[in-house]
């Protein structure tokens, strides 16, 4: 979701919230002998708010599996889930009067913290990132394909090739995968032809694209760098026969086209990974908010 | 050969929709596991009734050893509810169980279970912690224990009580304590805490000896057998429970029968001053040491009555061992030689006579023609002159300051008199040689350069609680053990 005007409203209400409760805190903290503490009046208003705002939080993920629960958009959840659960944060800080205290709460503590930051820099991540993407990767494809994707890429690179080259015995290794992965041998000339400049288009398949498509070190190789990916293409141009050039040009698509996917792999990652952190504890943070709640009830 | 575009459809499976993508299923198993987790990290908890990672924070060092069993305290289940309901026994819900075990040390009242104020009196502040039919001075409102006393905040929240709690009155005491004759606002100790009440009065110490610290401090003081000495403050004052001989005792006993005070620990208040101590060393009480009559010469340090009663037996003594001194009266020349050695009524006549010739002799010395006891001390003649005077009691103070407490084994780091100032100076008895507030408060301030960082909250010197009636019974075994009190207190 991106952080736009749309979120101004939500804006000035959590800092006038905040605001509010500092301000309630701090009158306590005056006028309270015993200070500030999470079993007063405030205090306990201050934690039944901050128990109620993580508990908004985590119903997101309900609306949205509830989509013909027609209680407020999406986006509206969206919204209040992002600032709702920022919010959280001071609240219980100041319901604790910024004492963790035993076990439990100490927990209760670290979850939200932890919680908090992870949404906060996935907010940010998403805020940011489908802009880089756009504007980084322009063969953009669903995350899910991308596996499928580049085995087909790996097999093209291998075809492409091997027309100019004919059936290249030092990746033997890669047609073997290849023929693994879908059942049937990649396509080869019965008859190559044996251009000029074969041979320098044979190694760079087989010491450069072959890893590279294989993720092994890709980040070191050149070319994960459309510069340095051109460098090393245009080096085998000035060898190669004129005729086998569109083949050079299709493999070098290959290779950015690869070379895409990884990066968008990458941005995609980013984009999502942080929900393995944020999402299962904010699981264990509701569970535990709610015994932390009939704890106090009850003692 | 041209990469074909048309056959892109086959780059991509079209199914993929039906899968669960494997990020998503890890993120659902993480979740349930972590949910799972949690639930059963509680549940094993409970089925172990271990309670104690539900406490809100560590318990005291004082109550580690009940900190597993909740309900010693939490006597009732849902006052938390009770709390949100309104109900105002929540308040003081768990006092009971903190008098249960608390009740013999303080007073409380057993209707509502509140503990009660220390009261004083606040012209003499004496006695300084209970009087028992004195007038409740703060009314005893419904204050939970752990109002000021806060449990589950480690090692230091039970004792430590902030200043606030006291304030809360005494900051505005007129307002809630119209007729209060102490003082109506305090908020701090270095802001607006009055002078100490015996320095803002002037009283003056009325103690009926006359001492003179300024001699006694003199270098080169004439001490026992005559060598000059140096006398220091310790010589004579020392805190309770300080185990060491004194210097000037008449025969050096030691420290440890000193008899303590009241009994507030080890350096809470100085030992009393007494004579056998303290001064006998110096100050001996000796009438003709040349004679053998007495032993020593020496008089004991008692009461005018006590020492005829000494007197008469010693006389009497010696004169039955010595019948020769009979004759020395002109009266008994004529029972020269061998009558006196015999007993009988005209010896013990005889004997009569020479003791009360010889007590009178002595009491004439010590009272009216030496006076002794008036070097130190006052006496009255309440039964004319013919009688035994009556030596005025010393009324030296165990405390000055009544309504508040000092230790001086926690203040040893200084020297006497850098608090005592006019000690080596004071001549007269009725100089009072307390330290002024201004002077506390050089170091019992907040931090500033070389000075202060010493302790200034209410509680370093003042008590809340005040002691239960003596012989109340406010702790036993049977109560501990079954969480309930039998007797009521006070």
């Amino acid at each position: 979701m991106r952080l736009d005007r749309t979120h101004r409203g939500w804006l000035i209400g959590s800092v006038a919230a905040t605001a509010l409760a500092a301000a309630a805190y701090q009158w306590q903290a005056a006028t309270d002998p015993s200070g500030p503490r999470g079993d007063s009046w405030i205090g306990l208003a201050l934690g039944i708010l901050a128990a109620l705002m993580i508990l908004f939080a985590g119903f997101l993920g309900a609306r949205k599996k509830l989509l013909l629960l027609r209680i407020g958009s999406v986006t509206w959840w969206m919204r209040g889930h992002l600032w709702l659960g920022a919010l959280a944060l001071p609240f219980a800080l100041l319901h604790g009067a910024f004492a963790f205290g035993g076990t439990l709460t100490t927990i209760l503590m670290i979850l939200l913290i932890v919680v908090v930051v992870s949404g906060i820099v996935g907010a940010v991540f998403q805020h940011a990132l489908p802009g880089v993407m756009t504007a980084q990767v322009d063969a953009e494809h669903t995350y899910e394909q991308h596996e499928r994707m580049r085995w087909n890429l790996r097999r093209e690179a291998y075809e492409t090739v091997a027309a100019v080259c004919g059936p290249l015995e030092a990746a033997s290794a890669e047609r073997a995968a290849l023929e693994g992965f879908s059942g049937h041998a990649p396509r080869e000339p019965k008859n190559p032809s044996h251009m000029v400049g074969a041979e320098s288009l044979s190694r760079l398949y087989t010491q450069r694209i072959v890893p590279f498509m294989r993720n092994e070190r890709a980040d070191r190789s050149a070319l994960d760098s459309a510069t340095s990916a051109s460098i090393a293409f245009e080096s085998v141009r000035t060898a190669l026969d004129p005729l086998a050039h569109s083949s050079l040009d299709d493999l070098a698509a290959i290779c950015d086209e690869a070379r895409q996917l990884r990066r968008q792999g990458r941005l995609h990652r980013w984009l999502h990974g942080w929900l393995l952190l944020h999402v299962p504890l904010s699981m264990a943070l509701m569970v535990l908010v709610i015994v932390h709640a009939l704890m106090a009830l009850y003692y | 050969m041209a990469r074909d575009h048309n056959n892109l459809w086959n780059r991509v499976d079209v199914a993929y929709h039906r899968r669960r993508p494997p990020f998503r299923a890890l993120k659902r198993w993480l979740s349930f596991a972590f949910s799972f987790g949690a639930i059963g990290w509680v549940a094993a908890l409970a089925m172990r009734n271990n309670e104690t990672p539900f406490d809100s924070g560590p318990p005291s060092d004082a109550h580690r050893m009940i900190a597993g069993d909740c309900f010693r305290c939490h006597v009732e289940p849902w006052r938390g509810v009770q709390r949100l309901m309104g109900d105002a026994r929540s308040q003081t819900a768990m006092n009971q169980a903190c008098l249960t075990c608390h009740g013999g040390s303080i007073a409380f009242d057993p209707q509502r279970w509140v503990a009660r104020h220390v009261s004083y009196d606040p012209r003499s502040g004496d006695p300084p912690y209970d009087a028992v039919n004195a007038a409740p001075v703060p009314q005893d409102s419904d204050v939970a224990c752990g109002a000021c006393h806060r449990e589950h905040e480690g090692s230091s929240g039970l004792l430590e009580i902030a200043d606030n709690q006291c304030i809360r009155c005494h900051a505005d005491l007129g307002a809630t304590h119209p007729s209060t004759e102490f003082a109506r606002q305090i908020s701090s100790f270095v802001g607006d805490h009055p002078e100490f009440g015996i320095i803002e009065i002037r009283v003056a110490d009325a103690t009926k000896l006359k001492l003179n610290h300024a001699v006694h401090l003199k270098p080169n003081l004439l001490g026992p057998g005559r060598i000059p000495v140096q006398m220091t403050c310790s010589d004579c004052h020392r805190p309770t429970g300080v185990n060491a001989d004194w210097p000037y005792a008449l025969s050096s006993p030691k420290a440890g029968s000193s008899v303590a005070t009241q009994s507030l620990g080890n350096g809470a208040t100085m030992q009393p001053i007494r004579y056998a101590l303290h001064c006998a060393a110096c100050h001996k009480l000796t009438v003709d040491p040349e004679s053998n009559i007495l032993p020593g010469g020496e008089i004991p340090h008692e009461s005018p009555e006590r020492i005829r009663v000494y007197l008469r037996g010693q006389l009497s003594a010696h004169a039955d061992e010595h019948p020769e001194v009979l004759s020395e009266d002109e009266d008994s020349s004529a029972m020269r030689g061998p009558t006196l050695r015999e007993a009988g009524p005209e010896r013990e006549r005889l004997k009569s006579a020479w003791v009360n010739e010889r007590i009178g002799m002595i009491e004439q010395l010590l009272y009216k023609d030496r006076r002794d006891c008036l070097y130190c001390h006052e006496q009255e003649w309440p039964n004319g002159a013919g009688g035994l005077p009556i030596i005025v009691p010393p009324s030296m103070p165990n405390r000055w300051f009544a309504h508040a407490q000092f230790d001086h084994e926690r203040h040893k780091i200084v020297a006497c008199n850098a608090c005592h100032t006019k000690a080596t100076s004071s001549t007269a008895t009725g100089d009072v040689l307390l330290p002024g507030i201004t002077l506390c408060r050089t170091c019992h301030a907040p931090a500033s350069g070389s000075i202060g960082g010493a302790d200034h909250r209410c509680i370093t010197c003042h008590t809340y609680h005040k002691r239960p009636v003596p012989g109340a019974s406010g702790l036993n075994l049977e109560a501990l053990q079954s969480g309930a009190r039998k007797s009521g207190n006070p």
